[in-house]
């Protein structure tokens, strides 16, 4: 099976998931919404209005750890009941947002690891030098896969933000190769999307007007956001549940996905 | 008091396993006597808040093995005959025995270590 064949295949899983379910879809909508109100009615009170329009680095670091907290919180609340989909249960939007409640702490914690981590990879990115960036690139994408299952370990074995990154990392050895191939199927799939998401926009304000057409681009985007934010998060708590527990969740297994799924035991690892 | 199983993720073991290993160990310690029906694989995967696959993989090892069987309507049971099989339980101690020495010499610890602890829990 190739990689593309893969990627299509664990979307098609996902969405699956997503149809039957499509109430998953409106977390990562809540969470855009919650962002675009820190921005509106938070940043504003922590930013107070300077001449110069310049910010000190403690409040951009601020307001960074504002939005992981905010984005975080949905984020957990949306797999939160993605693994509860993928048990065969009716996922609840608000049983997703009372789990993320209760794990309030960790998901602060998590955010505050996750921020100074990104905050720091993004001051390399301001070097000009060749090798600081691909040294940036590297260390970027090393850190995404190690954390990719922190909010799912988070959840289900309601641990702290940093117990759930080392659990992640754990769950990482034994998974690397279906892990890596999320990511880069987030990417290819977001790639593809956001390609006919240009497409469609254009002609949209072509055929449309300017304000109409930007509204209907608007309504798409968010669409898009809702979409593949929730399909990756399916994947994401399928990902866990086949590592953690060592079973293949139901809409994800068969014989076309099954050969996908491989585990890695890590050399001190017993035997499953 | 009913079976139950405690799910320890720090041990790195799947859960399926640790399901399955808890099973056997509380058929061998006598908590889950031979009349005594199985949790069906809905309820203990609500109880343990797991995926329902997980519950089912285990049960499937266990019955593969021969450890507990399916009868249609009426839930899943401990197999009596294997349990009773006084070679299967020297087999199955043996087997403990083994892969205890092998995961305390990995920690450093000698196969005397382990007999002794082993006393020690028994008294």
């Amino acid at each position: 099976m190739t990689v593309f064949h893969a990627i299509v295949e664990l979307s098609k899983a996902s969405w699956r998931v997503l149809r039957r379910y499509p109430c998953l879809a409106w977390f990562p909508v809540l969470s855009l919404a919650s962002v675009i109100a820190v921005f509106l009615f938070v940043v504003p009170v922590i930013v107070p209005g300077s001449d110069d329009g310049e910010l000190s680095w403690f409040t951009f670091y601020l307001i960074t750890v504002l939005l992981y907290v905010t984005q975080m919180f949905f984020s957990v609340a949306l797999t939160a009941e993605a693994l509860r989909a993928l048990r065969g249960e009716k996922p609840v939007i608000s049983n997703g947002l009372a789990t993320a409640a209760a794990r309030a702490p960790a998901v602060a914690s998590l955010a505050l690891i996750t921020a100074t981590v990104g905050f720091v990879i993004g001051l390399l990115g301001r070097s000009t030098k060749v090798g600081v960036k691909l040294a940036k690139a590297l260390v970027n994408t090393a850190w995404s896969l190690a954390t990719y299952l922190a909010i799912p370990v988070m959840v289900q074995e309601r641990r702290g933000g940093l117990t759930s990154l080392r659990r992640s990392s754990d769950l990482f050895r034994r998974t690397w190769g279906e892990t890596t191939l999320s990511e880069v199927g987030v990417r290819v799939v977001t790639a593809h999307l956001s390609l006919i998401l240009l497409v469609v926009a254009l002609v949209l304000i072509d055929l449309l007007g300017d304000s109409l057409g930007l509204l209907f681009v608007l309504a798409l985007t968010i669409g898009f956001i809702a979409v593949v934010g929730a399909l990756e998060a399916i994947y994401r708590a399928a990902l866990y549940v086949f590592a953690a527990e060592g079973v293949i969740p139901e809409p994800f297994s068969g014989p076309e996905l099954e050969a996908i799924w491989c585990p890695k035991a890590p050399p001190d690892a017993p035997v499953p | 008091m009913p079976f139950d199983v405690e799910i320890d993720y720090d041990r790195g073991v799947p859960v399926y396993r640790q399901i399955y290993e808890a099973v056997l160990q509380a058929l061998a310690s006598g908590a889950l006597p031979r009349d005594e029906q199985l949790p069906t694989i809905h309820d203990l995967a609500g109880r343990l808040t797991i995926n329902p696959n997980t519950v089912a993989r285990a049960y499937r090892e266990l019955e593969q093995d021969g450890y507990i069987e399916g009868h249609r309507g009426r839930g899943t049971f401990p197999t009596a005959e294997r349990l009773a099989d006084p070679g299967d339980k020297q087999d199955i101690l043996r087997s403990i025995y083994d892969k205890a020495v092998v995961e305390a010499a990995r920690h450093g610890i000698g196969a005397a270590d382990v007999v002794r602890y082993f006393r020690k829990v028994r008294t």
